[in-house]
């Protein structure tokens, strides 16, 4: 028997480990394991498939059919292998899995002509959730000590409906019943139906419970992090305090079921170590078939040999400096193409989007940040001020209920014509952002030139030139739809889920200033006199790209245009049906944003020939030699190795597993709280994760389910010292979340093992 | 053909909403289904329905009107079960198809006595011959028939909460229910205005109801978190509103609000993924609120006695608390006054215009009616500035709550439908548990 304490504590644990959810309008890619990666993926896969039903790997059948399709190397599989594979898929094997007590009730409890308790209890926790998150002024009041717990007893008290829909006549003694502690809720449940669980079987239930509500969870968690809250521990208590609840309501009113209950727990509780430990061996033929898998994607991968010829012999007139998403692949290689054919010596480098400006927009009441997701923004600029516009008084007089009456009435004819044309996509140029050395704040004060330099240094070296060209333009991107609440997931995953156009303008704006310029000089920085920064937006739905800078030389202009239009004919694609999908208001697939990355490229771009997987690689410009301590690679591989690892997650888990890990289907998608977040249809749990229609095309899923490979360019001895300084992302290696390869001077891939 | 065919009173202007309507919703599901293999079938389904509300419309034959009213909603039900493998959205389509069999047996039994009255089976006949020979009693029985037919099919309390769960189907129809279909009880109550309007049972029971579901509703709206929900929810009381300004004898204005609300409400459907932030009312003083509100309502309806020998409670009421809003969102006089001209302008002439179209026809008159219900709308804004400017307050809490909780109107009659008609047959439960595991 274990003591209450104990079990506070695995409840406070399985809270912590859930990986926040930004808004809305922040949306980035995050890996829903984050805080698993100290434990290997398989165990923490056989884990939560017990508790919760999750998949992190494909079924079977996906294996077999990949396999019979010779998409998996023969050379990687054993007879073994397929055997025991085959004999897998024709089993069709149910593995077993936690239930909890509002399963086990609507089980024993016949009620096929009645609400069923575990839908209406993940409703009744959702809708708390949204009102708590939807009214701020009126339920937390008392800011992050505001307990979601006591908002939902208040709320669960008062309300008589659940009684009647549920036609149970003594539910609301039981609520009046609960205690207002939390913890004092679980020393209940300990007490009266968890006396004999182990550890184990405690972390099983609480992972199983809070799975039920895991999109609030997140987005819980995501105000925990930011304000010291408990709201994750306090959800989990919720849905406790209902199984508590069900399991008083059952030893009330129906001694049969009640029996049966106790049963089944106690069964469950005794055998949960094993089934698990049967789960993981299940799977362990499945993980040899998927590193198989992934180990055969790398084949369409070519890499010359290492060149002995130095490249500076003739210095690049243009340098494009793009950010690493999945999406510039594509595009660099066609501006490199473009400057071949007008003889115009472009080089092209990959570099995260942020540009190495750690930045957020400052408006009255919030500020939103333009850096990733673990990082923390260090420089502050205004927003412009927002009149009083006819629009958001218009939008105030039809959903303010007294006012909507008459208002429609008068100008609700107003929207006829959108309605006609439908809402115009979006781009975010921050045109309307003032940039300057001045505009740039470090907290109240304007930031020193002193750190502005310091900015603009890390930044170079980081994108390691070796000489400057003529023109240097750094590019960032940004998505242009309409009507998509998920936007903000196709914008810059390296911005918080903005467009890349104000780092790119601001670090443009501090590389041209010749005070900065004099400064560098003195750190060791030669930018030439006639070397000018140039800032624009690849918008990568048509693949064109804007320019945010002013009297942009038409050479350039025209190189980029050159390479645009390549583009578009490379796809067999036109300019106006891309055109129209930016602007579709109806469009739920303006493009296939990273879908399909798989791999991540730290070393010479120029070394990776293959055309066909264009679109799958995050290329991060890496010079070895230049880094003999591994320094600069240790960063690179905590910075833009995680993000990518973050975005590769979602991406993998939407497809492993798009009924929870995944956000549904877009048809039904409902905004929840203005932007917290999304519900598929009228309720259930909030949904994290990608919508169908963002990884599948109706046919079959457009992203290969590949855990990131990370490639990088360096001898062994290198990335051995980077990785012993990249904590974060060495875990993730060490357990199989990545796997992790040396490209060698021939060209060939060489696997790093995990110790 | 006249037989068969009408374009009288209102009809040409809802023919040519309902094309709109068609344009917009078609053209935005098939975007919206591009790469679904199952785009066909849900296209073809929606111009189904699209087509028989067109044939409502312009059918003067009761037999045919009855088949395409009945028609109509066993196609929206084909749309609302097109996930059928999600049980709410099965619970709600069920609810719904429950009612709407109702709300055809009113318009059924309320046609078959006007039959027996007439011998005719064609409206406008029926209209006349109807209004001008009546049986008391038939004639009251007929009315109230046609009225519950009409306020089933708006979806008015008690029976609205399938409206707010079938937000469970993708968004076209949500945008083809919320701004085309509902409307057509409105529309039944405006093509047969002389069949209902001296039947003094049928107009206050359409009132008071239509009243009281429009300020229940509203009032309920306000506390929902997301923002489909909260649409359908702002549907059931605009169709309230409509309701009501038809019981009351405003046709012009019903006729504006049908037509304007529409617009609006499609818009903001099809619109549902912009992320867009709906302001939450800032703590204010209630008493300052309630004293400019009673100040403009006063000023209206004297303008309006004066200049027109009618004080008209209702739309004076609704428009000061428009103005009250506007006033309060501005802080500049000269704009608050600029906006308030415009609403007020656009209002009159949008209503002069309505005015035009819609026949004028005879109205129930009571003295007591209107007063009664415009008193009823100021207890509804007060109440409404009570719960939302002083959110920390007590009362203010309860109230919340308790409207959050949808007054606890729609329990029981879920309980009933899944009582009547579980979401799924035994055998689609076992082949699903079977899929779940060892459950």
């Amino acid at each position: 028997m274990i003591t209450v304490d104990r079990f506070v504590s695995i409840a406070e644990q399985v809270s912590q480990s859930i990986a926040p959810q930004w808004p809305l309008s922040q949306w980035v890619a995050v890996n829903p394991f984050w805080h698993y990666r100290q434990q290997p993926i398989t165990g923490v896969a056989a884990n939560w498939r017990y508790c919760a039903g999750n998949r992190l790997l494909m079924s079977p059948d996906f294996y077999w059919q990949q396999w019979q399709q010779n998409q998996i190397d023969a050379g990687l599989v054993t007879a073994e292998m397929v055997q025991e594979l085959q004999q897998k898929t024709e089993s069709r094997e149910l593995l077993p899995q936690w239930r909890n007590l509002s399963q086990w009730v609507d089980k024993y409890q016949q009620r096929r002509r009645k609400m069923r308790w575990n839908d209406e209890v993940v409703l009744q926790i959702s809708q708390t959730c949204g009102l708590f998150m939807q009214f701020p002024t009126r339920f937390q009041q008392a800011g992050k000590d505001s307990s979601l717990y006591q908002h939902w007893l208040t709320i669960s008290r008062a309300d008589r409906g659940i009684e009647t829909l549920m036609d149970e006549a003594d539910l609301n003694d039981l609520f009046a019943e609960l205690p207002d502690d939390p913890h004092e809720l679980i020393s209940l449940c300990q007490a009266s139906f968890l006396t004999e669980a182990s550890d184990y079987a405690l972390q099983c239930y609480c992972q199983a419970l809070i799975s039920d509500l895991w999109g609030w969870a997140a987005a819980l968690a995501y105000q925990d992090a930011r304000q010291q809250s408990q709201w994750v521990f306090e959800l989990l208590c919720i849905r406790l305090a209902w199984e508590y609840i069900l399991w008083q309501l059952a030893e009330l009113t129906n001694a049969a079921v009640y029996k049966q209950l106790q049963q089944a727990l106690k069964a469950q509780i005794e055998n949960c170590e094993g089934q698990v430990a049967h789960i993981k061996q299940y799977n362990d033929a499945l993980w040899q078939w998927q590193m198989a898998y992934e180990r055969s994607q790398l084949n369409a991968l070519k890499f010359s040999p290492a060149t002995s010829e130095v490249e500076s012999n003739k210095a690049p007139v243009v340098q494009a400096v793009f950010c690493i998403d999945v999406r510039s692949e594509r595009y660099r290689r066609a501006l490199e193409k473009a400057g071949q054919r007008l003889g115009v010596r472009t080089q092209s480098k990959g570099f995260a989007g942020f540009f190495g400006v750690p930045l957020a927009v400052q408006s009255k009441k919030q500020a939103t940040p333009h850096v990733p997701g673990l990082l923390q923004p260090a420089y502050y600029i205004k927003a412009p001020e927002r009149k009083h516009s006819v629009m958001s008084l218009l939008s105030n007089l039809f959903n303010t209920p007294v006012s909507m009456f008459s208002g429609i009435e008068a100008l609700g004819l107003g929207k006829l014509k959108t309605l006609l044309t439908g809402v115009p996509g979006k781009l975010a140029t921050a045109n309307d952002i003032a940039v300057s050395g001045r505009s740039i704040c470090q907290g109240e004060e304007p930031a020193s030139v002193e750190s502005l330099v310091s900015l603009c240094e890390q930044a170079l070296t980081g994108m390691q030139f070796n000489s400057f060209g003529n023109y240097v333009v750094l590019v960032g991107h940004g998505s242009h739809h309409s009507n998509n609440a998920q936007r903000a997931g196709f914008n810059c995953g390296a911005c918080g889920g903005q467009s890349g156009a104000l780092s790119a303008r601001v670090l443009t704006r501090l590389l041209n200033d010749s005070d900065i310029r004099q400064h560098l000089l003195e750190r060791g920085f030669d930018i030439p006199a006639g070397t000018e920064f140039y800032s624009a937006l690849h918008e990568t739905v048509t693949d064109k790209v804007m320019w945010l800078s002013d009297s942009v030389p038409e050479r350039l202009q025209r190189l980029f245009n050159n390479a645009s239009e390549s583009l578009i004919v490379a796809n067999n694609a036109s300019d106006k049906p891309l055109k129209n999908r930016t602007d579709h208001w109806a469009e739920l697939r303006p493009e296939w944003g990273l879908a399909d990355n798989n791999v991540l490229f730290f070393g010479r771009a120029n070394r990776l020939k293959s055309s066909e997987t264009v679109g799958s690689n995050f290329l991060h410009d890496y010079y070895s030699e230049r880094d003999p301590e591994g320094s600069l690679l240790t960063q690179l591989l905590s910075a833009p190795g995680l993000v990518a690892n973050w975005i590769n997650s979602q991406y993998y888990c939407s497809v492993t597993d798009p009924g929870q890990l995944g956000s549904g289907n877009k048809l039904l998608h409902n905004r929840v709280a203005n932007d917290i977040g999304i519900f598929e249809g009228n309720g259930g749990d909030l949904r994290q994760g990608l919508a169908l229609q963002s990884v599948h095309n109706g046919n079959d899923f457009v992203h290969r389910p590949v855990r990131l490979q990370v490639i990088i360019e360096a001898g062994e001895a290198t990335i051995h010292r980077a990785l012993a300084g990249a904590t974060a992302f060495n875990e993730l290696f060490q357990q199989q979340w990545i796997t992790l390869y040396r490209l060698n001077a021939g060209g060939e891939l060489c696997p790093i093992t995990a110790e | 053909m006249t037989e068969w065919l009408t374009l009288s009173g209102v009809r040409p202007v809802l023919l040519a909403l309902v094309a709109l309507l068609a344009l917009v919703v078609t053209r935005y599901a098939i975007t919206n289904f591009r790469l679904d293999p199952r785009r066909g079938s849900f296209v073809s389904k929606l111009a189904g329905c699209l087509i028989t509300v067109l044939v409502l419309i312009v059918s003067n034959h009761i037999v045919v009107f009855f088949v395409a009213w009945m028609g109509i909603s066993l196609q929206l039900h084909r749309l609302l079960m097109f996930y059928p493998e999600r049980d709410r959205a099965v619970l709600a389509a069920h609810k719904k198809f429950i009612l709407a069999r109702c709300s055809e047996a009113f318009l059924g039994t309320a046609f078959v006595l006007m039959y027996l009255n007439t011998s005719s089976l064609q409206l406008d006949v029926l209209l006349e011959q109807f209004a001008t020979a009546p049986t008391r009693i038939t004639q009251h029985i007929a009315a109230l028939c046609l009225v519950m037919a009409a306020l089933i099919k708006c979806a008015q309390l008690p029976l609205h909460g399938w409206l707010i769960q079938v937000v469970e189907a993708p968004t076209p129809v949500s945008a083809l229910l919320h701004a085309g279909i509902i409307n057509l009880g409105g529309f039944l109550l405006l093509v047969t205005i002389p069949l209902w309007s001296d039947s003094f049972l049928a107009v206050w029971l359409l009132c008071l109801v239509s009243a009281a579901s429009c300020c229940f509703a509203a009032l309920i709206m306000a506390t929902r978190i997301s923002i489909k929900v909260r649409l359908a929810w702002s549907t059931c009381a605009q169709m309230g509103l409509m309701l009501l300004e038809i019981g009351l004898g405003y046709y012009e204005l019903a006729l504006l609000h049908l037509v304007a609300h529409s617009v609006y409400k499609a818009h903001a459907f099809l619109s549902v993924g912009e992320v867009a932030f709906i302001k939450q009312p800032k703590a204010r003083s209630i008493v300052r609120v309630s004293l400019i509100f009673l100040i403009l309502q006063g000023f209206i309806a004297a303008a309006s006695w004066w200049l027109l020998d009618d004080p008209k409670w209702l739309p004076s009421a609704l428009l000061a608390m428009a103005l009250t809003t506007i006033w309060m969102n501005l802080n500049q006089w000269l704009l608050r006054i600029g906006v308030s001209v415009l609403t007020i302008a656009a209002y009159l002439i949008l209503g002069a215009l309505a005015q035009q179209i819609a026949e004028p026809q005879s109205s129930f008159n009571s003295l007591l009616l209107e007063p009664i219900i415009t008193v009823l709308f100021n207890i509804f804004a007060f109440t409404y500035w009570m719960v939302h400017h002083t959110p920390s307050h007590r009362l203010s809490q309860r109230w919340f709550i308790t409207l959050n909780a949808g007054l606890y109107l729609d329990e029981w009659l879920t309980r009933f439908v899944l009582w009547l008609w579980p979401s799924h047959p035994i055998r689609y439960y076992q082949r699903r548990s079977r899929k779940e595991g060892r459950l």
